[in-house]
């Protein structure tokens, strides 16, 4: 073991390391805001929906990986809309959980209307 | 579920996968294409159309409140109250609102109430591993301080009267997640004598998690998917609509 890392300063370029790549003491307070969490990483890709994939293997296995979700969901961020995940037939091709907003899906009607709202005649 | 295998019929124990997407996406939900489409105005369904409401499959969708579903270009917004055409005082009280839900969406305490194997996972939900307390979620052992109560387990005829009288001394507002097949509709117990065929008999759902029992990621999942709805709630521009 060298001496630097026996006097753990190996910690301390990390450190700058990781405050260096996101992008300075503002942009990591932003994004320790965003996903409490700052890393630093290989840029792996990016995703159709701008989201972006990291990976560093110095952190522990399940924590290596990681994803930033596209910065136009703000804090709206959410594990559907990884479409990176694993594909099954009841998955499909991954599409955003919009249930709960005006996007969700709304299935018509079969039962016929109860109340039949009265339209006035047409004078033309 | 029966399922032919080597000739032989299998009844498979796990009738609902383990998988947190079944929770709210369908199939033919996630087959439409134009989901992420913004959907037309209310206004463009046409008088005429309407002339026949009877007749359902001619009405077109219309989003809630007139809004437009959230595309994917745009920058997504805090709030769920932006509505066209929203007046001074209603853009108040729904900031107002949004204070309200975003206090209330932050401190969502849950009852224990841990009725068979569906507990071990509500208990590794709270364990370090997926941590309900960085969310702000605290269980709390009498449902006078809750806001939410976990069926997780089978509810039987004999737990039954406990479980509405311990949902009944939770002060307002509160929420009911139903956790596991067993809660959600009797589950493997269908058919027994003793049990209540889901929790939905005695107690409003708010969200129903499937599996048998369902992972911690799914309940975690149901309980940030119960966050967003106490986001989009409108107590105060209720009260000032009426």
């Amino acid at each position: 073991m060298s001496l630097a890392k026996y006097l753990a300063l190996d910690k301390v370029v990390n450190f700058f390391s990781i405050v260096r790549q996101n992008g300075g003491i503002r942009g990591c307070l932003y994004k320790l805001y965003r996903q409490d969490e700052i890393k630093d990483g290989v840029l792996v890709g990016e995703d159709k929906y701008g989201n972006k994939y990291f990976e560093n293997p110095r952190y522990f296995y399940s924590r290596n990986r990681w994803i930033e979700y596209n910065e136009k969901y703000h804090m709206q961020y959410d594990g559907s809309q990884d479409p990176s995940r694993p594909k099954y037939k009841w998955m499909l091709d991954s599409t955003e959980n919009m249930s709960g907003t005006t996007g969700q899906y709304t299935p018509y009607s079969t039962t016929r209307a109860k109340v039949e709202a009265w339209m006035p005649p047409k004078t033309s | 579920m029966l399922s032919k295998f080597n000739g032989k019929t299998h009844f498979s124990f796990r009738i609902q996968q383990n998988c947190f997407k079944t929770l709210v996406i369908t199939k033919e939900d996630a087959t439409r294409s134009d989901r992420l489409l913004p959907r037309p105005a209310p206004a463009l369904v046409e008088a005429e159309e309407r002339q026949y409401s009877s007749d359902t499959k001619s009405v077109k969708y219309v989003p809630p409140h007139g809004a437009k579903a959230p595309t994917l270009g745009e920058n997504r917004k805090y709030s769920p109250f932006h509505f066209p055409g929203q007046s001074r005082g209603e853009w108040v009280v729904a900031r107002l609102d949004d204070i309200l839900n975003w206090g209330r969406k932050n401190s969502i305490w849950p009852l224990t109430f841990g009725l068979a194997c569906c507990a071990l996972e509500m208990m590794h939900y709270a364990a370090p591993r997926y941590d309900m307390d960085r969310y702000g979620m605290v269980f709390r052992g009498t449902p006078r301080q809750t806001d939410v109560i976990i069926v997780a387990g089978t509810v039987t005829n004999k737990m039954a009267p406990i479980l509405r009288k311990t949902y009944d001394m939770m002060p307002e507002p509160r929420w009911v997640v139903s956790m596991g097949s067993c809660a959600n509709g009797g589950g493997y117990y269908h058919y027994t004598y003793a049990t209540v065929r889901g929790c939905d008999r005695i107690v409003p759902v708010d969200i129903y998690v499937p599996g048998c029992p369902p992972t911690a990621e799914a309940l975690l999942y149901a309980m940030l998917q119960l966050q967003k709805k106490v986001k989009r709630m409108r107590i105060l521009q209720v009260w000032y609509r009426h």
